[in-house]
């Protein structure tokens, strides 16, 4: 019976409904022009020696960074002491996720009236991003998923023993496939589709975390808990184990960060599938791939294609990257191995390609996310109006100076904080500052190359 | 140690500085300019209406084998513009502007003018929706579908795009 019924919403799930030909909601980004093109690669190559000058002559090797525990801010302590505001979020988050499922299920199967689209690709994955960055780990609160677990005090005790050498690899594999049918797959956004496969994963979750024990699959197998935490280094505050609110400098956890090699393989997959998000949408690539970007039915004609275009566009950072790596560890003679080195420098490579996915994003966000005010008043489509905002206008007006500056903005910055973190790892593991800027000058121009690449995407004409 | 990380607010701050100066100089001439548009108006209004003409944009649309012929596939004017397109297809479809929601249904071989003032910029899809004529019942149903903003054959074939005014 039970086989059954996960036979009848496979089946569901594979038939790609035959339905609207382009991803979900408008993308209106106009591409940015030519001068702060040019302003922002040169604002890239000046900081990037600014910053080699800096440690020229610097020769303390220490991590250590600036911290302030906010508990010792009143209202800061207060709201953590009390759980109750905590369990409010943790009620919500499971609502959500329900509500989501059921929306997707049973609602209008049109993108635009129904919840689940929006509620999942635009402020969930489009915008909950924010959150980490400014508060630290909030998915390790929120995630509905280790809530319900909890909620219902499943045995905590595993039933199996995780096989450890498999490490984070299922996460891996989770988050690609995420990534296809974010980026591939012809229908993201149809409702029951999303409805279905969210219902199945947590199936998948809930008894992962029964099975191999809440955390261990948390950790290495749940693609979104590992995402959102190497987001949150990047914040400006973490919570301590200890219990403490720490604000620090951003994206300092980088500094603190001890990556293995899946880990690292899973950081070079996040900056490849934000980089070919870009890509995959530019003329330029349809020219790549020789299928015309207008007449024809949008996604269905690049299925095959793309579905490579992912695989293809992970190997090539992963050696471009690990290339760069092997010319800086030869310039340098060191004894570390390739590897070894690789996995010490990969964090600094967080902050260029979380930018860039800030800066692609954040018209669509602007522009999609109001669609969430019509929808918390009718989330089934069904013509309700619970909250009396479903006949909310949505603004359509966006000042794309202010955007184009923002989005070459956040694109130089992120390359400072890269260039400046990677170099103060290198400082860390030389221990000499003669050789750690040797061992900078082809990571630099890797940084360089991909912030250049990261402007070129969002200054070329796309689909 | 700490020195560095001074001079790396410093950098950062010159770059914000910078970015910022970039904004204030984009939006100062685009406050510069406006003024002098609403004074091109006005004398038109007056005098010379041949000014008027100069605002709006033209285009030729031909839709043949649903692709357009335009090359490239882009209608680019400003904001304030009077779009004007003269379009003409070799099949019945529906012709349809994205966020403008601009839609006409055109029969083939028999052109139309769409005409509308470019108000907001962006990068808008241009889609068509072929229209299939199975039976009655059937098109009344794709009309809807269309209305409803969602499933039905869409095809890319061009962007509309409206650059802001520099």
């Amino acid at each position: 019976m039970k086989r059954l019924f996960f036979i009848i919403i496979l089946i569901q799930i594979l038939l790609i409904p035959n339905a609207y030909a382009h991803g979900f909601g408008s993308k209106i980004d106009l591409p940015i022009p030519g001068y702060l093109y040019w302003f922002g690669g040169g604002a890239a190559v000046i900081a990037s020696f600014a910053i080699i000058s800096l440690f020229v002559r610097s020769k303390a090797h220490d991590d250590s960074y600036r911290t302030y525990n906010l508990r010792n801010v009143g209202i800061v302590d207060a709201l953590y002491r009390n759980k109750s505001l905590l369990n409010v979020f943790k009620v919500i988050s499971v609502s959500l996720l329900i509500l989501t499922i059921l929306t997707g299920v049973l609602g209008s199967q049109f993108p635009v009236k129904n919840f689940a689209p929006t509620f999942v690709w635009v402020v969930w994955w489009g915008g909950f991003i924010w959150l980490h960055i400014l508060f630290g780990d909030s998915w390790n609160f929120v995630n509905p998923w280790k809530n319900i677990f909890e909620l219902i005090k499943f045995d905590e005790k595993p039933l199996r023993q995780y096989p450890d050498k498999l490490k984070s690899w299922p996460a891996f594999g989770f988050f690609l496939i995420f990534a296809w049918i974010e980026l591939v797959y012809p229908t993201p956004a149809h409702p029951q589709f999303l409805g279905n496969i969210i219902f199945v994963y947590s199936i998948i979750v809930l008894a992962g975390m029964r099975v191999f024990g809440k955390d261990k699959w948390l950790d290495n197998c749940e693609p979104f808990t590992v995402f959102f935490n190497f987001v949150s280094s990047f914040s400006a505050t973490r919570v301590t184990s200890d219990g403490k609110i720490l604000l620090r400098p951003i994206a300092s956890g980088l500094l603190d960060a001890r990556y293995r090699f899946d880990q690292l393989c899973f950081l070079i997959l996040i900056l490849s599938v934000v980089s070919f998000d870009g890509l995959i949408s530019t003329l330029f690539w349809y020219d790549v791939i020789g299928i015309d970007a207008f007449g024809g039915s949008g996604r269905y004609d690049v299925i095959y294609v793309n579905t490579a275009g992912i695989m293809v566009s992970f190997l090539a950072f992963f050696s471009i990257f690990y290339s760069f790596v092997a010319i800086s560890r030869a310039i340098t003679k060191t004894d570390i191995t390739t590897l070894d080195l690789a996995q010490k420098f990969v964090p600094a490579l967080l902050p260029i390609s979380i930018v860039y996915h800030l800066a692609h994003y954040s018209a669509y966000f602007f522009l999609n996310g109001q669609l969430i005010i019509k929808l918390i008043s009718d989330p089934f489509g069904f013509g309700w109006d619970i909250f009396g905002t479903s006949s909310y206008e949505i603004v359509r007006t966006i000042d794309f100076i202010l955007l184009w500056n923002y989005q070459v903005a956040v694109i130089v910055i992120g390359h400072i904080l890269s260039v400046y973190i990677a170099h103060r790892i290198s400082l860390r593991v030389f221990k000499d500052s003669r050789k750690s800027i040797m061992s900078q000058a082809p990571i630099l121009l890797l940084m360089v190359g991909y912030t250049i690449l990261g402007l070129w995407l969002l200054s070329t004409s796309s689909v | 140690m700490k020195n560095n990380s001074n001079q790396l607010y410093a950098i950062i701050g010159i770059v914000l500085l910078a970015v910022a100066v970039f904004t204030f100089v984009g939006s100062d001439d685009e406050m510069a300019e406006t003024p002098v548009v609403e004074e091109q108006i006005e004398i038109e209004i007056a005098e010379e209406p041949s000014v008027v003409e100069d605002k709006i944009r033209e285009f030729e649309i031909n839709i043949v084998d649903r692709k357009m012929t335009l090359d490239p596939s882009i209608i680019s004017v400003e904001v304030g513009d009077q779009v004007l397109l003269n379009i003409i297809t070799d099949e019945d479809l529906i012709f349809h502007i994205h966020e403008y929601d601009h839609e006409i249904t055109l029969a083939a071989d028999e052109g139309q003018v769409l005409s509308f003032p470019a108000m907001f910029p962006g990068r808008f899809e241009i889609e068509i929706h072929p229209v299939e004529h199975d039976s009655e019942e059937d098109m009344n149903r794709e009309e809807e579908e269309e209305h409803d903003h969602g499933e039905g054959e869409a095809i890319l074939i061009g962007f509309l795009e409206i650059m802001p005014k520099a």
